[in-house]
């Protein structure tokens, strides 16, 4: 079977919010398709009714809601010991079994404070409503925290601040998260950051290049603005940078310097920047509801159900056609 | 049910082909580039010898519907359905990698920081 290799990856990066990767060995389609995947069709939870029992706080029972609605929700897998992928204990509520909602399609958030409860201070103006303030009815979902030490002690809140009250003001109100996808609204959305660059592939025209004078390898050496190339201190010919492959930024600037330098048009170029069509490197910043590893797996097992639902329904359609 | 809901518009077919079973167009209700892409390309690339045209689009954005065109060489071999099949296994196999490798090489790096 021609051409059926297999992708390779491996880890550059990796913490609790962020991993970065290099996928090699598979076309970029299929790297574009993970990144879609990432963004949109990953299953998180968020919150998607509230009912407002009291509200006498600055901002609006809707501008309230929108703003729970954005609250990243975390799931703690017990299985794998991390934030991993709601699908495996709740379902949507369109695809359950019971009839106006129950503990496997809902998830209810509980929130009740007044500024008596948050300070005894007489001189205090304003207190904090925070994420931290919401309670849970499921005790492995949260709304999302803290991912170290370091970001808790850099911090202002407790959480993620909702509204502030004055002297007096009160609120309190329930809500309730569902399973959903980025597709239905930009809050399911499991990612931050899902991006991928390509490796550059840079040839070096050895013959050519050694034509030039050193003045002109120099033009060529200044005039990239990602500083991919160098001028070797003992040769005087132009090398690869050490990390050029994560500098290039595939700019034109060389190609046209190259343009002006070449004795007629047809001649080869001194060097070709190109980008690979088979390396790339891949960053995903979670927003904290799930480790990043899992986000990935979520997005790829995601792909799966939709290759066999389609596989499914091309052998249910028969060859009458 | 959520109080939000609003009337949709009715939601395409899952599938439906027209055409002649050696050369088929594929209309895929809910889908887009995100499936379309890497079938097209799985298509022209790793079933050559069987494949003479593959290609895909998305008729409009607004419309959520992929339209998949597969053409065979030979009339008497395998079939359009069956390479489209055929290249929604190999997709399979290569998420399945791709999650499979991120995990394991994830618990290389968890098992070195401890």
């Amino acid at each position: 079977m021609p051409n059926n290799r297999f992708p390779k990856l491996h880890i550059l990066s990796s913490s609790p919010h962020t991993l970065t990767f290099e996928l090699s060995e598979t076309d970029v389609s299929v790297a574009n398709t993970l990144r879609r995947m990432l963004i949109a069709d990953v299953p998180t939870l968020a919150i998607d009714l509230v009912s407002v029992h009291e509200n006498t706080t600055c901002l609006l029972d809707e501008y309230l809601s929108h703003r729970l609605g954005m609250i990243p929700l975390r799931y703690y897998d017990d299985t794998a010991n991390r934030y991993g992928d709601p699908s495996k204990e709740f379902r949507e509520p369109r695809d359950c079994t019971c009839e106006d909602g129950c503990p496997k399609c809902w998830v209810t958030f509980t929130l009740g404070v007044q500024f008596s409860d948050k300070t005894d201070n007489p001189n205090t103006k304003t207190v904090s409503i925070t994420s931290a303030d919401l309670k849970s009815s499921n005790s492995n979902v949260s709304p999302a925290s803290f991912l170290s030490e370091e970001e808790e002690e850099n911090a202002q809140e407790e959480g993620i601040s909702l509204v502030k009250l004055a002297r007096g003001q009160h609120l309190y109100l329930e809500a309730r998260a569902r399973l959903g996808c980025s597709k239905e609204h930009a809050k399911w959305c499991p990612v931050a950051v899902a991006t991928y660059r390509f490796i550059p592939e840079i040839t070096l025209n050895t013959p050519a290049l050694s034509k030039l004078t050193l003045k002109q390898r120099e033009e060529l050496v200044e005039c990239c603005p990602d500083q991919i190339l160098k001028i070797d201190d003992v040769t005087g010919q132009i090398i690869l940078a050490e990390d050029y492959e994560d500098k290039a930024t595939f700019t034109e600037d060389l190609h046209y310097l190259q343009e002006s330098m070449k004795g007629s048009p047809e001649d080869d170029n001194f060097i070709t920047v190109k980008q690979s069509e088979s390396r790339f490197v891949f960053t995903v910043e979670s927003t904290g509801c799930m480790h990043p590893v899992e986000i990935t797996r979520s997005a790829m097992r995601r792909m799966e159900e939709k290759l066999i639902m389609l596989k499914g329904e091309c052998a249910g359609i028969n060859e009458g056609v | 049910m959520s109080v939000n809901s609003a009337p949709v518009a009715p939601t395409p077919l899952p599938l439906s082909i027209h055409g002649t079973p050696y050369s088929s167009t594929f209309l895929i209700g809910s889908e887009d580039h995100t499936l379309g892409n890497p079938l097209r390309h799985l298509l022209v690339s790793s079933q050559t010898s069987s494949v003479s045209f593959a290609g895909y689009s998305v008729p409009h954005p607004s419309e959520h519907v992929l339209q998949l065109r597969v053409q065979m060489y030979e009339k008497g071999g395998k079939t359009s359905k069956e390479s489209v099949v055929e290249a929604c296994e190999t997709l399979g196999r290569i998420c399945e990698v791709i999650e499979e490798t991120v995990e394991r090489e994830h618990g290389k790096i968890v098992k070195d920081e401890e």
